[in-house]
């Protein structure tokens, strides 16, 4: 688990991943509508039988593109181009020779760290930039190195797109996997509320089965139904475990219902910034346990005690 | 009519039985006529699903709060509804599809304890409140015009982006109503009504006087309550049950690999400054479990109802804001979003409702 200099970082990580939510739904209409139809995060086998996911695949005519975005580059010239290289390095056994190319995708804020570098690239690597500026709902791509050879990949590359706000209503989670406190803030606004709302239990908190909130949660993943709620169960489980951690549920272990209380105070106000200020604080003592499990463990304890 | 509170207290319509809804109609037609009683509210409820009176009592109870219910004769029942100390008695009518709930006393107060804390704070779930906008308030005025000879306005409730404005205390207002007039108030106040005074005559003598809220409430004050029923009353019940069949059923559904989205935007006259986005923010973070993640010049929010579960996206940017109705959505939360967004609005142009679908597979 990564460490946090402070609580703004942590704000900053699910800042990062929610406006890559966002970025993958306004390109993934764009792709569409310029009658490329991506493949978003699919399970790709390399030929030595590892599997990758990358994050678009683009493919028109017989020429193969996969595309790689990256939400933010390390600040560090020599970083930068090992992280490039990677990107590289890690997507050419997906591109059959001569007939595909490999692209990364930055935002534009990097442009000019990547310019001061981008002599010391030697693969063939394309590197396009990316802006989104929702003060003018508009979606601007850019290619600094290199030329797609995918004719309507090459347009969209450099041009520029009008998104709404709407697009950010489409799915909320990519199969990417979430920072925590997002996690927890998804599962909590547009699950756990949800089917606590429509149980008629209330008051001394509603109990949730897990498989719902599973399911529920699955659908707020983009290209639900395509994939399993398998692959979500980590997700959903760091959450819980969190949210069990600061109160705001009890969650025991997986398939087991959950408490959900969302009164005496819980879930009022800005929940991302408590999520991400209870986080922060927590990532200074990890513990493995749950507050129900150990809740569960002090009990078991006295009873030894009692029994002998 | 130079009666002391003393002598109007024994004239409550709170402490009677009635055995039909006739019989309650007729008291209170003797009761206001003779402006003898304390203000009459009527609150109009929906309830949810197949909740009935008994269901609510049963469920008040359980929550350790009153819902105290006797059936006096064929829909009507003597209720009365608590919240810890707070102990308020109305007659309620169980319609099918509507509730009224009537009460005499403290409008404030029945409003409190019914409104915002035994349904808004426990009981959102079984129990509905209704609403109309502007229009829909303006509509029912027109609908008085044509049947009353006199209407004056003698008071209205405003707000203006972020601020209440009250004019009902306002000594000396009085507008003969004609139409348009209430586009024009929202004009010369640059704001949102959200409540009238009226009164009204017929081509005899009797003087109705009534108070019209957007949000569930009306009161008499005096005069005939069969015209109170009629024309204010049942119009609001109409007006409102459009507003919920608008509301209903809104929320984002995947249906056969597409995405629905059902988008409400309130287009206003003007672009929404600094300091309305941030009295919108610090109410959304009062009122909901809110997640605001971009703001100024755009919001961008997404926001859950801890009393009923409704969550919705909410967009601002410019001269509009946009709702979204996600995972769960009731139509009575949804309209409470709605008015309390009003609130914050530069002058409300448009309330447009919308349907959005998109291909979700892509593999």
């Amino acid at each position: 688990m990564p460490s946090y200099p402070s609580k703004d970082d942590v704000e900053e990580e699910v800042k990062r991943y929610e406006e890559t939510v966002r970025f993958f739904a306004v390109f993934e209409r764009v792709l569409n509508e310029g009658g490329l139809h991506p493949q978003i995060e699919p399970t790709c086998h390399k030929p030595d039988g590892s599997i990758c996911t990358p994050d678009f695949v683009v493919e028109e005519d017989d020429l193969k593109t996969v595309i790689d975005h990256k939400a933010s580059l390390s600040k560090n010239e020599n970083n930068t181009m090992d992280e490039l290289d990677d990107v590289y390095n890690k997507y050419i056994p997906l591109v059959p020779a001569g007939h595909g190319q490999i692209a990364a995708l930055f935002p534009k804020s990097e442009e000019s760290a990547v310019q001061l570098t981008i002599h010391l690239l030697t693969n063939p690597l394309v590197l396009s930039s990316f802006l989104m500026m929702h003060d003018s709902k508009t979606l601007e791509l850019h290619t600094l190195k290199g030329i797609y050879l995918s004719p309507n990949l090459a347009r969209i590359m450099s041009d520029r797109f009008r998104y709404e706000f709407l697009e950010f209503a489409k799915y909320k989670l990519i199969r990417m996997k979430p920072p925590v406190p997002l996690a927890a803030d998804i599962i909590w606004s547009y699950v756990l509320l949800p089917l606590y709302g429509a149980s008629d239990q209330f008051d001394d908190g509603a109990t949730i089965d897990y498989q719902d909130i599973l399911t529920e949660t699955s659908t707020q993943m983009r290209g639900y139904g395509t994939d399993s709620e398998e692959s979500l169960r980590g997700v959903v489980n760091d959450a819980l475990r969190f949210l069990d951690k600061i109160g705001w549920v009890e969650f025991r272990k997986q398939d087991e219902p959950v408490k959900v209380y969302a009164r005496k105070g819980k879930g009022k106000g800005q929940v991302r910034t408590q999520f991400c200020e209870k986080w922060f604080e927590l990532k200074a003592n990890v513990s493995v346990t749950t507050r129900t499990e150990q809740k569960d463990n002090t009990r078991q304890t006295s009873l030894e005690q009692d029994n002998g | 009519m130079g009666m002391n509170r003393h002598q109007t207290r024994a004239f409550r319509l709170s402490n009677q039985q009635f055995e039909s809804v006739s019989k309650l109609f007729s008291y209170c037609t003797d009761l206001y006529s003779q402006e003898k009683a304390l203000p009459l509210s009527a609150f109009v409820i929906f309830p949810i699903g197949e909740t009935t009176p008994e269901r609510v009592a049963e469920a008040a109870k359980k929550r350790k709060l009153t819902f105290r219910i006797q059936k006096t004769g064929g829909n009507v029942y003597l209720v009365k509804v608590g919240v810890e100390k707070r102990m308020i008695r109305f007659q309620l009518i169980a319609n099918k599809g509507w509730w009224l709930f009537l009460g005499d006393g403290r409008s404030r107060v029945l409003r409190e304890v019914l409104l915002e804390s035994f349904i808004g704070n426990h009981l959102s779930w079984a129990l509905e409140p209704s609403y109309i906008n502007s229009d829909q308030l303006a509509s029912i005025l027109e609908g008085l015009a044509l049947s009353f000879a006199k209407v004056d306005i003698v008071g209205c409730r405003y707000y203006q982006p972020g601020v209440t404005k009250l004019e009902f205390r306002r000594k000396g207002f009085q507008i003969a109503y004609h139409a348009g007039l209430m586009k024009e108030l929202e004009n010369d106040t640059n704001g949102t009504l959200s409540a009238i005074r009226v009164q009204f005559v017929d081509s005899g003598s009797v003087q109705n006087r009534v108070r019209l809220l957007t949000q569930s409430q009306m009161t008499l004050y005096g005069g005939f309550f069969t015209d109170f029923y009629q024309s204010i009353i049942l119009p609001y019940v109409e007006e409102s049950q459009k507003t919920r069949k608008k509301l209903s059923n809104k929320e984002r559904r995947i249906d056969r690999h597409r995405i629905v989205l059902n988008p409400t935007t309130i287009q206003c006259r003007d672009e929404f400054s600094k300091v309305q986005i941030e009295g919108l923010q610090r109410t959304l973070v009062a009122h909901y479990s809110a997640s605001i993640s971009y703001s100024n010049p755009v919001m961008i929010a997404h926001i859950a109802d801890r009393g009923d579960g409704s969550c919705f996206d909410v967009y601002l940017e410019g001269k509009s804001i946009q709702v979204v109705p996600a995972t769960r959505a009731t139509s009575g939360s949804f309209a409470q979003l709605i008015s309390l967004l009003a609130r914050f609005s530069p002058q409300i142009l448009e309330i447009r409702h919308e349907t959005y679908e998109t291909l979700v597979v892509g593999g």
